[in-house]
């Protein structure tokens, strides 16, 4: 019997981490163009890599969709339409939007569906309603939402509902917060934030220790792998994980603990104990802040305030990633992080548990021993059967 | 122009006390008495300005009246008083506001300011007389934003709070094209962030015990940035959340004749956070007869440093560029792939990307380089990882070339026509 389970909505920061994200079991994937997304400093996707990613994805049997949730000013309206007729030409399976400017222009020009992004801080029933009204077909809540607020949203309005489960989070209201507008000369809501609520502030409060230096404005990243079955009972249709700017072996691995988890439930109707541990653990090896569980059941509170300098934690890295796999030869790997001769590697498979890596023969590509590698050389590893290209291969950190 | 401004700045609201929260209220820090509000409070600010906002605690983030304060007030104030609900909501608390908002008698307010799209939703459904402000200050930085909003809001509309990041430029281009009157932030406290997160009492956990925390309904603080020069952002913590202000606040009164040429119909002064009422009368007068001297002595009597924002110019895009490095973004036209590992004077490995294009014994190459140099070369051979000579390679493939000197790993390889002379 086969239950059913949200979609699982990971970030495509480039083309490369969409075929990771996607090999690892993602159902769609959400990126930026050039031009109208939120991430300036991202690599973003050229025409021609659209073109091979919305293919990729498709071929997998995943969504594309395209973020275009800066506010825009009038002169850039003016030119969304020609864009828009690139995607609806390359099939992009929605358009992720905040302003309501970018929606009237997105209706008038093309049938493709919109979302209503997270920026434009849909927080309720009434809110839905007139987004419904609008004219969007989804809307990503905002992270203060609970689950239980969510269902009724849904059940409210009849709209699809995304939420985050996973990712670092903006403290503010997203969408309502400009700090780097004032204190670094960077629109936020126009692809510029400065992540001023991760810096530290001295604290002049009755009370408190004069200049106390805090992280007051600082979030713990959102996990939401313990409350799958909470998403699944309310019926949310997507599940989104934040991250387009970060790596791959982010994107590969959260992709593949949640796209695991959802697939043990379609199969059992159920999570088990065992597994969540598992699952926890594995969220546990990409970079990350302390986790939080954030608004998901109920408001968040001081707990899931992080207060302490960007320290995210590592207790592995991504060693390298799978370029090529000659059977029976070898596996090509372009090295990410140093590692050595004789290092315990793990290959993290696109399904099922990682597998420890055999390093004692490590060449590089003229079958010169190499005893230590490093970050943008490439060395060729015994051939491993399970290993396919886009895997990833990574290496506990030795504390 | 007509001047908006807010009861709680007439009233010195310390100087009252509270009574007990009734046994009706519904949350904490609930006060439906009107100990703050009497008639002679209420003559004070009479004629004082076009319009009075009432901010409610129950409703507004920054509000510190009771809802019973503010209708008191709305039936006491001769002139346009305007009940102000500018809270964001999550379901949970969407339902107690409008639980409170049963409780008084809205038609005693000439209108209802709102942010959140399902307060307009609530009161186009629920109170289709009552004349509505719509608070556009995030983001709407378009004219078809604006427009669309001013359809969604239907003739319920009587105002547009638009956005200080707006430049004046901007802010004329959309009003010529609406007719909905526009209000403006004129002065006062520049709010950068809001979260209904409790952020300041998190930091008495070591410092307090919990009843200290539970029962004190108000934090205020400032605080520095440690990572750049901004120093003394004030801060406040109340029953709706953590709020953050620019260290400088907004002052736009020397352009007031700039600014009603544009077509902005309504001012709002905020000095709730300023101990400046004394302010007040000659922020009238130069209302009524405007002079840059005036003005500017305001300015001087002001007690805390002021910016005038993005009134003239807002450039916060243009560093985008800067943001990442536009040397190695790949251009579409003729791309190949990317260099991936170089040994110097030696091979250079490259994956090859494009699924339309192959590389090919004889073909002329271009390699831009992460440092903004092109380098021009001819295939002369090329292996494969496993080092078998190739006469073709295609998207997917690793390949390997003679290095060519000042090529680097993130170099893109691109095919071109004829190869310059190289100096």
């Amino acid at each position: 019997m086969t239950h059913w389970v949200p979609e699982l909505l990971a970030p495509a920061g480039n083309l490369e981490k969409l075929k990771v994200a996607v090999s690892y079991g993602a159902n769609a994937v959400y990126l930026a163009g050039q031009k109208f997304g939120l991430r300036s400093a991202a690599d973003n996707f050229t025409t021609d890599e659209l073109i091979e990613g919305i293919a990729f994805a498709h071929a997998h049997r995943a969504k594309v969709f395209l973020v275009l949730n800066s506010f825009l000013h009038d002169d850039e309206l003016a030119t969304l339409p020609e864009f828009l007729h690139l995607l609806e030409q390359l099939k992009v399976d929605a358009v992720i939007v905040s302003d309501l400017g970018v929606i009237e222009v997105v209706k008038a020009n093309c049938q493709i569906p919109i979302h209503l992004s997270t920026q434009a801080t849909c927080l309720n029933t009434h809110s839905a309603l007139l987004w419904k009204a609008v004219g969007v077909a989804r809307i990503v809540l905002g992270r203060e939402v609970s689950i239980k607020e969510a269902k009724k949203i849904k059940e409210v309005s009849g709209l699809e509902i995304e939420m985050f489960v996973h990712g670092s989070m903006c403290m503010a209201y997203s969408g309502n917060c400009v700090i780097s507008n004032y204190t670094q000369g960077r629109d936020s809501n126009r692809g510029g934030c400065a992540h001023s609520c991760r810096f530290a502030y001295a604290m002049e409060m009755p009370g408190l220790a004069d200049k106390e230096q805090t992280y007051f404005m600082s979030s713990k990243d959102l996990q939401g792998i313990g409350v799958l079955a909470e998403f699944i009972a309310a019926g949310i249709d997507s599940l989104k994980v934040e991250g387009r700017m970060k790596g791959h072996h982010y994107a590969g691995t959260i992709s593949k603990v949640y796209a695991e988890a959802l697939s043990s439930y379609a199969h059992n109707g159920s999570f088990s104990p065992d597994h969540l541990w598992h699952w926890e653990s594995e969220l546990n090896k990409v970079t990350h802040r302390e986790y939080t569980a954030a608004s998901l059941l109920a408001p968040a509170d001081e707990q899931s305030i992080y207060n302490q300098r960007e320290n995210d934690q590592k207790d592995y890295v991504v060693a390298g990633m799978v370029l090529e796999v000659v059977p029976e030869k070898f596996i090509l790997l372009e090295v990410r992080h140093h590692f050595f001769r004789g290092d315990h590697l793990e290959l993290l498979p696109f399904r099922g548990p990682a597998q420890f890596m055999q390093t004692e023969a490590l060449e590089n590509v003229y079958g010169e021993e190499v005893e230590k590698t490093r970050p943008g050389s490439l060395v060729k590893l015994p051939y491993n059967e399970n290993a396919k290209v886009y895997n990833l291969v990574r290496k506990k950190v030795l504390l | 122009m007509k001047l908006v401004t807010f009861l709680e700045q007439f009233i010195d609201l310390e100087k009252f006390t509270p009574p007990l929260p009734s046994k009706n209220s519904l949350n904490k820090g609930d006060n439906n008495g009107d100990n703050n509000v009497s008639a002679s409070k209420i003559d004070h600010t009479k004629q004082e300005a076009a319009e009075l906002i009432l901010s409610a605690n129950e409703l507004s983030r920054l509000g510190k009246l009771s809802l019973g304060e503010c209708q008191k007030a709305a039936e006491l104030y001769p002139g346009r008083s305007v009940l102000e609900w500018d809270l964001l909501m999550t379901q949970d608390i969407f339902e107690k506001c409008i639980e409170h908002l049963a409780t008084i008698d809205l038609t005693k307010f000439s209108a209802i300011r709102v942010q959140d799209p399902g307060a307009l939703f609530y009161l186009k459904q629920n109170y289709p007389k009552l004349k509505i402000q719509l608070i556009l200050e995030n983001g709407n930085h378009n004219t078809m934003a604006v427009k669309k909003w001013i359809e969604l809001a239907g003739p319920q509309l009587e105002r547009l709070v638009l956005s200080i990041e707006l430049s004046k430029t901007k802010l004329l281009a959309i009003i010529e094209e609406i007719t909905t009157p526009v209000e403006i932030l004129g002065l006062g406290r520049i709010l950068l962030f809001y979260t209904p997160r409790n952020l300041l009492s998190a930091l008495y956990k070591d410092h307090e015990d919990e009843l200290t925390i539970k029962t004190n309904p108000l934090f205020e603080g400032v605080c520095h940035s440690q990572e750049t020069p901004h120093n003394g952002f004030p801060l406040v913590e109340n029953r709706h959340g953590t709020f953050m202000f620019n260290t400088k606040d907004l002052f736009l009164l020397e352009y007031l004749n700039e600014i009603a040429q544009i077509g902005v119909e309504f001012l709002r002064i905020d000095l709730r956070s300023r101990e400046m009422l004394d302010l007040w009368p000659d922020i009238k007068k130069l209302n009524d007869n405007f002079s840059k001297m005036s003005a500017q002595k305001i300015k001087k009597d002001y007690s805390v440093a002021t910016i005038r924002g993005f009134f003239h110019h807002n450039k916060t895009d243009v560093l985008f560029k800067k943001l990442k490095n536009q040397l190695i973004q790949r251009s579409d036209e003729n791309y190949l792939g990317d260099v991936i590992e170089v040994r110097k004077k030696e091979y250079m490995g490259i994956i090859l990307r494009n699924k339309n294009l192959c590389l090919k014994i004889g073909q002329k190459i271009s390699i831009k380089t992460p440092d903004g140099k092109e380098k021009f070369s001819e295939i002369k051979a090329m292996q494969s990882s496993s080092l078998e000579s190739l006469d073709i390679a295609r998207s997917g493939q690793v390949v390997f070339l003679k290095h060519i000197n000042g090529v680097s790993v993130k170099s893109a390889l691109y095919l071109v026509s004829s190869v310059p002379s190289q100096k």
